[in-house]
């Protein structure tokens, strides 16, 4: 009885696991397979589609907007997340509670209200479309992860530890200079990269808000509208790879475990 | 400088809060006023009417009723894989389930364009789910629904919304301590039984959390359908985004944006109340 | 015993690298309000365990009533566990928290609705019947946890630690209540506790266990008057020891010899403070210094250092009336009465 509940459960297990990751697999083993209509059999192994991606100057156009976006989206939702953590961590729970539902009702909302609401607000101001109105309209859905992330570890923090150091004379600042920051620093890293990940993975917000523009996800969107394009395997490889790695090394500076 | 603790902590919350209400609030509550304006010569002109939410009642309740059970199929799917993908790892079994675990962390906030083509890719007919099936002797032709069908969607959906729908579950599942089972079981339960009264009643919060994401955000979708959906499958995004970007009627977009939401909050409110009713052990009282 | 309900046979547990249970035997006969005793770690709770069908044992036989249950799961067992920390259910009200097991065997709603109210008059918690557990005090905690495994006619109750969440103060009006609900019931209780006194009180027998072993096992007295090793003697009560060699079966100590057979070679008398007296009125007596006297509320607490340095307490009721005790400083004559002295193994 435990032994053939053992294997349904480690049967049902290995499903899910198939079913988490074969799409993301397959979109790489592509990416490395010659056949250009993306189905078995796959051909021989190549770099083609890479080379390929790599000749196109839109590629590279869409990678630079991509990395500024998401370098700007991670520095500045790091600062005002962890401040607003900060802030929380030492209020009582029930201004925490309410704050934290508030600013991260935009990750809960299908992203499409939210950029059709800051497409036309942009539009009737009649504000240019550009990088500088998706940076924005990402840190309003990135700095909700940085203040949960770091919340969480801040409302675990020992506040008898700030006491103390203040009790030996230290000011704010060097408190957290010295205290605080070498605490938090690995989550707050890893809280940061989180957002960087959202923030290069976005397309609903980012293609209703960077008018003529192009990022690496818009890019995807345009190639998937054309006639196929199999470097679009190599484009979305290198989407995954960036995100997955930088997810990964954010679990591993966070240790967040869900 | 010496500032008051509730002062410091005002000043720690404004900038959050600026980048809230200036690009959430503010726009989502313009997008509420403009819901009552209308379109005259391409422009967007205030005025008081209700005429947009009239012609959403009267053109896109079908499209609305079509969207919730689509929506709702994948919640339900998603939290249910999700809850026992979590049951998996907190009760059965350690080193597999810690591997689902930290995937579906790695995988939760990547690839969402990226999830959807490789589906597109896997669904149709040349593709490898059908190959699988055929190769495994299931089928003997391939299955040609599996692609541009409301079936697509969901199975894409799920596919997404999984990680999101996994970790409130896990968490809520961690929460419940092993005393109380071992006792259920002490009394004779059997691990069904105490899957059911003892362990879901003690997770409903996070069940609830899981179920409300994976049902808003499929809800909200437009590029899943557009992609893997065909012709038939057509959800309110996809008319949302044609309101705004084809039709250029942003008031009328605004509106079915919004009749969207609020019925949405009536199923998860309903959802709630359902669940609540279904895991308060009422016997005896 | 010619009966037993619950007999153990050569049952150990062992993980991957400790023994936490070596091999042992144990029988619990019927109306046996049995404690096992020991320090933390020393396999108490393991041994609970698999009696209750948590764990499987490593070795051995479990029987009860003359079945052998070894194989069968908690569920399947007519044992019925109160848990450490209670483990009540947190969404369910006391009502529902007892009538769960009955329940669950699929009886008669009338029938689980009456046995419910009975067990609530058993344990005083007729008035919180339709709280949450979260509502209610550890000691009403504790007591739904009992009448939940109660309600289900177990015969033989398992507590683990059942006392140790309580305060003082609670956990002696608790000792009582477990006391009479055994004489009510008529069942067989068997709890584990590292707090020897809660076992002297409650339990009719002891079973005292170090490092996975059962050390000695009887009754409280048995266990208090006549310690089988060193480790019992300290861990059961406060204890004297006094270094002495026995040669040919007597063992010299205070200017006598106490009978004591056994091989030649050192080993350690062992007096309650209590039992020792003052005065040199014992064929057996020691002379010192009474270098401490503490004030403990219904005793005093001498504290004698002997010529060779060892130091020896003496308990002494703090009553008014009894001889004028020395001052502090001032030599003093113990008495050791023979039958209160009992010699282990150094």
């Amino acid at each position: 009885m435990i032994a053939r509940s053992q294997v349904v459960w480690t049967a049902f297990g290995a499903a899910a696991l198939v079913f988490l990751l074969s799409p993301l697999v397959l979109v790489v083993f592509f990416s490395l397979s010659e056949n250009a209509n993306a189905t078995f059999p796959p051909g021989g192994m190549t770099l083609h589609w890479y080379d390929v991606l790599f000749g196109n100057p839109d590629f590279w156009k869409a990678l630079g907007n991509s990395a500024i976006i998401t370098l700007c989206v991670g520095l500045v939702s790091m600062i005002s997340g962890t401040l607003a953590a900060m802030a929380l961590a030492r209020s009582g729970p029930k201004v925490a509670n309410g704050v934290i539902a508030l600013v991260t009702m935009p990750i809960m909302l299908p992203p499409l209200v939210l950029a059709l609401a800051l497409a036309t607000g942009y539009s009737s101001l009649g504000l240019p479309l550009g990088l500088a109105t998706v940076i924005p309209s990402h840190l309003v859905f990135t700095q909700p992860f940085v203040i949960l992330v770091v919340y969480a570890q801040m409302s675990g923090f020992n506040m008898a530890i700030l006491d103390s150091a203040r009790d030996l004379g230290a000011g704010p600042w060097t408190i957290f200079r010295t205290v605080i920051l070498p605490i938090i620093r690995p989550t707050l890293i890893g809280a940061t990269l989180m957002a960087m990940a959202v923030s290069l993975d976005d397309f609903i917000i980012t293609y209703f808000t960077i008018g003529g523009g192009m990022t690496l996800p818009t890019m995807i969107w345009g190639m998937l509208r054309k006639a196929l394009d199999p470097s679009i395997n190599a484009l979305g490889s290198l989407v995954l790879v960036a995100t997955i790695g930088t997810s990964l090394l954010a679990l591993r500076l966070t240790r967040y475990r869900g | 400088m010496s500032l008051s603790p509730a002062t410091r902590r005002a000043l720690g919350l404004s900038p959050a809060l600026a980048i809230f209400g200036l690009f959430f609030a503010l726009p989502m509550a313009y997008l509420l006023v403009v819901t009552f304006w209308r379109i005259k010569r391409y422009r967007l002109t205030p005025d008081f009417t209700l005429g947009n939410y009239a012609d959403v009642f009267g053109d896109y309740l079908h499209a609305l009723g079509f969207t919730l059970a689509i929506a709702l199929t994948i919640a339900l799917i998603t939290t249910a894989l999700a809850f026992a993908i979590a049951y998996l790892i907190r009760f059965r079994s350690g080193l597999f389930g810690q591997i689902i675990l930290l995937s579906a962390l790695a995988t939760l906030f990547g690839g969402y364009l990226v999830k959807i083509y490789a589906w597109k890719a896997m669904l149709g007919a040349q593709g490898s789910v059908n190959l699988l099936l055929i190769t495994l002797g299931l089928i003997d032709e391939p299955i040609s629904w599996l692609l541009y069908s409301p079936a697509a969607v969901v199975i894409t959906l799920v596919h997404f919304m999984l990680p999101f729908a996994l970790l409130p579950i896990l968490a809520g599942l961690r929460g419940v301590s092993e005393a109380p089972l071992e006792a259920a079981r002490d009394l004779g339960a059997k691990p069904w039984q105490i899957t059911r009264d003892i362990v879901l009643p003690q997770c409903r919060g996070s069940l609830f959390s899981a179920f409300s994401i994976a049902f808003l955000i499929p809800a909200g979708d437009y590029v899943t359908p557009r992609l893997v959906g065909g012709p038939e499958t057509f959800m309110v995004g996809n008319f949302i985004e044609n309101l705004f970007v084809g039709r250029m009627n942003a008031p009328m977009g605004a509106a079915l944006a919004f009749t969207t939401l609020l019925a949405c909050g009536i199923v998860l409110v309903a959802a709630n109340w359902l669940l609540a009713r279904a895991l308060t052990p009422k016997w005896g009282r | 015993m010619s009966d037993p309900l619950l007999r153990l046979r050569n049952i150990s547990k062992r993980y991957r690298e400790t023994q936490a249970v070596h091999p042992l035997d144990l029988e619990v006969g019927r109306g046996d309000f049995v404690a096992l005793l020991g320090p933390s770690g020393c396999g108490k709770t393991t041994l609970l365990r698999m009696i209750g069908g948590f764990l499987p044992p490593s070795t051995g036989s479990i029987e009860i009533g003359g079945q052998d249950v070894t194989a069968l799961g908690p569920e399947k067992r007519n044992t019925n566990m109160v848990f450490q920390g209670y483990g009540l259910f947190p969404h369910m009200t006391v009502a529902q928290n007892i009538g769960y097991g009955p329940r669950i065997a699929g009886r008669d709603p009338e029938q689980i609705d009456l046995e419910v109210v009975r067990m609530l008059n058993l344990v005083h918690l007729g008035a919180v019947a339709d709280r949450l557990p979260a509502a209610l005090s550890g000691g009403q905690q504790q007591r739904v946890a009992l009448a939940r495994a109660l309600v289900m006619r177990p015969s033989i109750l398992l507590l683990d630690e059942p006392l140790a969440a309580l305060d003082l103060k609670l956990r002696k009006a608790m000792q009582d209540e477990l006391k009479a609900l055994h004489k009510a019931i008529g069942g067989t209780f068997i709890f584990v506790t590292h707090d020897q006194g809660e076992a002297i009180d409650l339990a009719n027998r002891i079973v005292i266990m170090e490092a996975g072993r059962i050390v000695q096992q009887g009754t409280p007295e048995d266990v208090y008057r006549r310690p089988a090793s060193r480790f019992v003697a300290s861990f059961v009560g406060d204890a004297n020891m006094l270094p002495a060699v026995r040669k040919g079966g007597e063992v010299a100590i205070g200017g006598g010899r106490l009978p004591s057979p056994g091989p030649d070679g050192a080993v350690l008398v062992v007096i309650r403070p209590d039992d020792v007296t003052l005065g040199g009125a014992e064929p057996l007596s020691l002379a010192g210094t009474l270098t401490e006297s503490r004030f403990m509320g219904p005793y005093l607490r001498l504290v004698v250092t002997l010529a060779d340095g060892a130091a020896l307490t003496v308990h002494r009721p703090s009553g008014v009336d009894g001889p004028a005790l020395p001052g502090v400083g001032d030599a003093i004559a113990l008495g050791l009465p023979a039958a209160a002295c009992s010699v282990v193994a150094p």
